[in-house]
């Protein structure tokens, strides 16, 4: 399934830097973007970002059997909660700072659709996802209403005075 | 499908490319001018196509419409089989869907567009599609052409316009207000048949896909700049509109970047 994801350049370069800031611990930060939706044919999403949330600094969790970005009960209560409190569909963002369409890596794969799946539990009315952000594209996991999580491409619009789609 | 020779426009540059096989492209109407605009695309290399329009070619399109043929006005060939068939001698392989009916019957079709060429004639359609267009964030081009007969002499004259969501739109650039829909609300049905001809439709189409072109590729550093384009048939220009100079940095009010989507019915 081919998502879409429409934002301007001025929300894109916002999330970049967002998700660029050194935290002490961890190595990838998280946001959350709220988006409106269209259904476009097939069943494929046209997300469309209207706000967006960093994960506190506080809220992220170390382990010592996992590198990754680690989200405890903490972080899922607040994505829970801000998905509960927009009632929009809501994309748990985190960057791979590299150009080009990114691709999950293994602990994105296995801790992704669980996240989904918590973000469904908030509003099961909305799609929900998981998604992985390069500098200029973006791809990852997405639940549309009644279905599990799955792998989906993205095509990204970034618009200013000009447009770039990915 | 056979990677195509593009060597000659290879300036464009990258993100044209990333842009040429990702983008779908919506073309509604493919008569006078949405028939150019379908070849110039398929002649670019873009690989992705919904054409919408509701009509088949009759005699009086022959005048204008790119690849008709008497044939296909016997055969009463709908028009957006004809663009396809066109796009598809120019570049076989090409994804291109065609759908033979009003475009507010499409609109599962049209949200999956990245950009729409808007073609239609009136002011009333222009406004519903820059409306739908907004709400989806599609960047909609917009082209049309009017011939007036003014004291015995006849003056052509048209416009393009690149509706970026965000910016100026149709209403902020006074081209559609209240006043115009109820003129043309009034009048609908006794104008008669619009007079079209080919090589005015060619500059607006030629200048619509430039438009396309500075917002996708690196070739041209200022992008959409300005959003409207003035033809005066007459003296054979094309020339930026002032009030689309004016408005270059202008927020629109109009259609909120936030007032985006379907309408929740819950």
């Amino acid at each position: 399934m081919t998502h879409r994801l429409r934002l301007p350049k001025t929300t894109w370069e916002m999330l970049i830097r967002d998700l660029r800031r050194p935290h002490p611990v961890v190595h990838e930060r998280l946001g959350l973007l709220a988006c409106k939706t269209g259904s476009a044919t097939g069943g494929a999403v046209v997300f469309l970002p209207i706000d967006y949330t960093s994960m506190p600094d506080n809220l992220y969790e170390t382990s010592e059997s996992d590198l990754s970005v680690l989200i405890g009960s903490k972080a899922i209560n607040f994505a829970m909660s801000y998905a509960l409190k927009t009632k929009l569909s809501c994309l748990l963002v985190h960057l791979h700072d590299h150009n080009g369409v990114p691709r999950l890596s293994n602990p994105d794969k296995f801790h992704g659709p669980n996240m989904v799946r918590a973000l469904q539990n908030s509003n099961r009315w909305v799609s929900q996802g998981y998604v992985v952000l390069s500098r200029n594209a973006c791809a990852g996991l997405v639940a549309t209403p009644g279905s599990e999580p799955a792998l989906s491409k993205f095509v990204t619009s970034i618009i200013s005075n000009k447009l770039e789609v990915r | 499908m056979l990677t195509p020779d593009l060597s000659r426009q290879s300036f464009l540059g990258a993100t044209f490319e990333d842009a040429r096989t990702t983008a779908v492209i919506g073309v509604l109407g493919l008569g006078g001018v949405g028939s150019h605009i379908g070849q110039q695309l398929a002649h670019l290399g873009f690989e992705n196509f919904e054409l919408i329009d509701p009509q088949a070619i009759d005699a009086s399109n022959l005048n204008r419409l790119i690849g008709g043929r008497q044939l296909d006005v016997d055969m009463t060939m709908p028009k957006v089989l004809i663009a396809e068939r066109l796009i598809q001698s120019v570049r076989p392989g090409t994804v291109v869907h065609t759908h033979q009916t009003n475009w507010h019957q499409s609109l599962e079709i049209l949200r999956g567009c990245d950009i729409v060429f808007g073609c239609l004639d009136s002011f009333i359609q222009r406004d519903l599609l820059e409306s739908f267009c907004r709400r989806y964030r599609i960047l909609l081009i917009d082209m049309g052409m009017t011939v007036k007969a003014i004291r015995g002499d006849f003056r052509i004259t048209g416009q393009v316009i690149a509706s970026v969501p965000g910016r100026a739109c149709m209403r902020c650039m006074g081209f559609i207000n209240d006043e115009v829909l109820k003129r043309e609300a009034e009048e609908y049905g006794a104008t008669g048949p619009v007079p079209q001809v080919v090589w005015a439709n060619g500059v607006l189409a030629s200048s619509a896909v430039g438009f396309l072109l500075a917002a996708l590729s690196d070739w041209n550093r200022v992008g959409l700049e300005p959003l409207c384009l003035e033809y005066d048939g007459n003296a054979h220009s094309v020339r930026q509109s002032d009030i689309g100079k004016a408005l270059a940095s202008h927020k629109c009010f109009h259609y909120p970047m936030n007032e985006v989507g379907d309408i929740d019915l819950l």
